[in-house]
């Protein structure tokens, strides 16, 4: 082992750059032994450098520890990129991207309730209003998108700021966190629509990864599961009771194929909230639970217009110590919209469950172990006879 | 219009690692960095007759996505006091970092493969565990048998010794240049 830069890896010392040479088996740090939830400094799972210097009054002395910290946030950032599943992120984003450009040139923007932003457009770019709505925001499943979750951070935010204890403004921000950076953890889930009968019914588990992989297993009640779907970071995948499995890119492959259709995504917990969009006014009620859990409602504003298929109310619970959430359910009232109707329908499914109302759903934390990565690639789920649709 | 839609996308492509690289330098957000992201592909679209071709791509670009970034953080009331003074710093390297050869974003960056490399064991496997098999701390922590301070400030550690490592090779500029 080439052991350079010796004066960071012998001792316990920190080199006191902006961390106030706090030992390494220290946690006092001043007091504080998180970094301050925020927009920007919440990527605890990666114990990202704390960016609360930039907060300090400007000062010559610790020019050296701005540098300092340019120089960790410069590395934190290539290694972020560096990850093995950054790479079909990046593609991802660059297709979307240039997707939302549209042939005519006239850029749109969602909807939005956030202020508008308050400072000079880039230097380069001739201002210019931005209205209406891209391809990526006209479909349910496009609902999900980072903007639209950053609305309802703000929403979160700006209503509990009114409403609740300085406690709960700094815990939503870190739930939202810990839902996309906690490790893989399985839930049992159950959905309801409308209409009696176990047609109704679906129940399974949900397997959520990290990159947004997940894998969900569904079937009538007390019944293995029917149809198997999933993300492994690069791929969406259906096997479905028989015939082919369904391979794609494009994650509109679960809205066509899907056992649920559109209502897939609604199967990662942070997804279902982030979908908490403009159409909400979302109200959080903190409580602290006698088991230590902190619980969050969210609510849709009867008197505006929902976007289809979104719940009603939302409640949830997460953890206090790592903000995972344990405990989550979704209603509908009778009167909200009906999910958008199906696109091409030739995979095979279950009776009943198709073209209902979503009634519950409710997801519960279960103490199973994690999934493993090779778990979120469809080769685990299927016979290795089986064919293959790529589309 | 099709093929400058098509060259504009393979440029863009060419400089997306390194532009989310710089983002993320400067927001941990997912959602801030997506959409600064996206926004700064449609504005340098909507722009690129302006761009003077005669100069470099990538700091323009940069200079779009800094401009981004910061509408969606004033926006939220997410702007930190310096932060615009801070990107400077992290812009001057991201110009360094211009400078080094190679087609694709692990070639561009090798030489933090070879810091990565030297680093020692422990600091290594924690680098490893966080950034690359994307665990979080907490579990991080367990596995390398750490309580989670101290997994934290191994990776900072480690982060930092990478940093004297690219500075030593010249890749950062050294401090107050």
């Amino acid at each position: 082992m080439n052991h350079e830069n010796g004066n960071h890896e012998n001792g316990n010392h920190e080199n006191g750059n902006h961390e106030n040479g706090n030992h390494e088996h220290g946690s006092h740090e001043h007091g504080r032994t998180l970094p301050k939830p925020d927009d920007c400094t919440t990527d605890l799972a990666h114990a990202a450098p704390d960016f609360s210097i930039l907060d300090a009054e400007p000062g010559a002395a610790d020019q050296r520890a701005l540098e300092a910290l340019a120089d960790e946030r410069v590395v934190h950032g290539l290694l972020r990129v560096l990850a093995p599943g950054e790479a079909a992120a990046i593609e991802r984003r660059v297709v979307e991207a240039v997707i939302a450009i549209p042939i005519d040139g006239s850029i749109s923007k969602p909807r939005a309730r956030v202020a508008p932003a308050q400072v000079a457009p880039a230097r380069v770019i001739p201002a210019r209003v931005i209205q209406g709505r891209t391809a990526r925001h006209r479909a349910w499943l496009a609902s999900m998108v980072p903007a639209l979750a950053l609305v309802v951070i703000s929403l979160f935010l700006a209503r509990i700021a009114t409403t609740t204890t300085p406690v709960a403004i700094a815990d939503l921000p870190s739930v939202l966190e810990g839902m996309n950076k906690a490790g893989p953890r399985r839930y049992s889930v159950s959905i309801e629509r409308d209409g009696t009968g176990p047609g109704a019914m679906r129940e399974g588990t949900v397997d959520i990864g990290p990159g947004g992989r997940f894998v969900a297993r569904l079937g009538l009640p007390n019944r293995a599961p029917a149809q198997i779907s999933g993300f492994d970071g690069e791929r969406y995948w259906i096997v479905p009771p028989q015939g082919p499995v369904w391979i794609s890119r494009s994650r509109e492959l679960l809205a066509r194929r899907g056992e649920l259709r559109d209502s897939t995504e609604m199967l990662i917990v942070g997804r279902l909230l982030r979908k908490l969009e403009s159409g909400y006014d979302v109200s959080i009620d903190p409580v602290r639970q006698e088991d230590g859990t902190l619980r969050f409602t969210a609510r849709r504003n009867p008197e505006i217009s929902g976007r289809r298929g979104e719940p009603t109310l939302v409640v949830f619970e997460a953890r206090e110590n790592d903000r995972v959430v344990t405990r989550l359910e979704a209603t509908w009232t009778s009167k909200a919209p009906t999910p958008a109707p199906a696109l091409a329908d030739e995979s095979p499914r279950l009776p009943g469950l198709a073209g209902r109302r979503p009634k519950r759903l409710a997801f519960t934390l279960l103490e199973s172990p994690a999934p493993s990565g090779a778990w979120f690639r469809p080769e685990t789920h299927i016979d290795p006879d089986r064919a293959f649709v790529t589309e | 219009m099709s093929s400058d839609r098509t060259a504009f996308e393979i440029l863009i492509r060419e400089h997306a690692g390194m532009l989310t690289a710089y983002l993320r330098s400067l927001c941990d957000s997912n959602d801030i960095v997506e959409e600064a992201f996206q926004q700064a592909v449609i504005d340098s679209w909507k722009a690129l007759e302006t761009f003077d071709r005669t100069r470099p791509f990538a700091p323009w670009l940069r200079g779009i996505a800094r401009n981004r970034l910061l509408v969606l953080l004033r926006a939220r009331g997410r702007l930190r006091k310096r932060l615009e003074n801070f990107e400077q710093l992290v812009a001057a390297r991201f110009t360094r970092l211009d400078r080094l050869s190679g087609d694709t974003l692990p070639e561009r960056v090798a030489a933090l493969q070879e810091c990565l490399a030297a680093l020692p064991e422990g600091q290594r496997a924690a680098i490893d565990l966080v950034y690359v098999r994307e665990q979080d701390t907490h579990t991080a922590a367990k596995v390398l048998g750490l309580d989670w301070e101290t997994l934290r400030k191994r990776v900072q550690r480690a982060r930092q010794a990478l940093a004297d490592c690219l500075r030593n090779k010249g890749i950062l500029a050294e401090a107050g240049t």
